[in-house]
């Protein structure tokens, strides 16, 4: 699999309706780590057992069947949070990040960069998302959400489109120019040459 | 049959079993998390129904906790059944995707009357019109007259 940094970042875009509020973002964030390491131990159960057929389709039946024990335990912790972002709790199963995070990690002497970078990354756009949008910062809780308001709520944030979904493909837009000018050490230009 | 044979099917068995293993408790996991899940639920409903003019007054809200999904609606939608003094009503959950993200929506209904919008579950202490959380009135218009058809033709 080549290197594409590009593509890292655009994978965050599979989530940008869901990774609205600091909360979704915790529980999309948690659940990426967690998937990432059921492959691990999927791979070495079947290591020990000494299994080399059908490695993919049981891997992937292990990612299915985690997603699904992720879910439940959100249900069980936050039902309103599940409600409302449950369809995507089982799509990090399919998504390329994923792919790339293993493949980093066999090829790459351990590296759990990728992983802990994209978990990151959705922490963060979460945060200045619902920070934009609403002023506050929520956490999962059992009866919905738990809110921390960090500006007061009778003013309205001053940068609230970066809070929608257009919004939030803006930030990643930015984001992605930014991690590209860190990674190249020099300032790029805005606009590409056609 | 062979050793490696043996061994094969040893392998596949324990395999087998694992995921049999996995599969029933998740089935058990299920039944508890339906419990979590409609107390929640029906705490959420009551919260906010007692906000909208129709439910304020002192008269007993009680809702049922067990739903029903009601697909007509909304592939997750879920209606509960509950009783507001001596009339029966349906609260109905819907996801309502906004431009700010996804939020509940909670609907009244009851037989041979049209819906009404209760508002969004899941909200900070000081709520604001329902706008301001990116959810438009065409979205909530669209999900009032689709649970107001379903209640007059009585397909509930």
């Amino acid at each position: 699999m080549k290197k594409n940094s590009l593509g890292f970042i655009l994978g965050l875009s599979l989530m940008i309706p869901a990774a609205s509020h600091f909360a979704y973002g915790i529980i999309l964030a948690v659940e990426f780590i967690i998937l990432f390491f059921a492959w691990l131990l999927c791979k070495y159960i079947l290591d020990i057992l000494n299994i080399d057929q059908f490695i993919r389709p049981i891997s992937y039946a292990a990612l299915i069947m985690t997603a699904t024990w992720y879910m439940l335990i959100v249900k069980i912790l936050s039902p309103i949070a599940n409600m409302a972002i449950g369809v995507y709790i089982f799509m990090p199963v399919f998504s390329y990040i994923l792919a790339l995070s293993i493949f980093e990690y066999e090829h790459d002497f351990e590296n759990i960069a990728p992983a802990v970078t994209y978990s990151g990354l959705l922490l963060g756009l979460s945060l200045v998302r619902e920070v934009n949008a609403f002023g506050t910062i929520s956490l999962p809780a059992i009866n919905g959400l738990f809110y921390i308001p960090i500006i007061p709520q009778n003013i309205e944030p001053p940068f609230r489109f970066f809070g929608t979904n257009a919004g939030a493909f803006i930030l990643l837009g930015i984001g992605m120019w930014l991690y590209m000018c860190i990674q190249k050490s020099e300032f790029l230009p805005l606009r590409s040459k056609l | 049959m062979n050793t490696k044979t043996l061994d094969t099917v040893k392998k596949s068995g324990i395999l087998f079993a694992g995921f049999l293993i996995l599969y029933f408790l998740f089935w058990l996991v299920i039944h508890i998390g339906l419990l979590f899940e409609y107390r929640s639920f029906t705490t959420a409903i009551q919260t906010t129904a007692r906000q909208h003019p129709l439910f304020s007054s002192n008269q007993a809200l009680s809702v049922i906790q067990k739903p029903t999904p009601l697909y007509k609606v909304h592939g997750q939608a879920l209606q509960f059944s509950a009783k507001y003094g001596n009339n029966d009503v349906d609260f109905i959950l819907v996801p309502l995707m906004g431009r700010y993200g996804p939020y509940i929506g909670v609907f009244a209904a009851s037989k041979n009357s049209y819906a009404t919008f209760c508002g969004l579950i899941n909200l900070p202490k000081q709520q604001k019109k329902i706008a301001y959380y990116g959810i438009s009135s065409e979205t909530v218009t669209y999900y009032l007259k689709k649970i107001s058809s379903i209640y007059h033709v009585g397909g509930a």
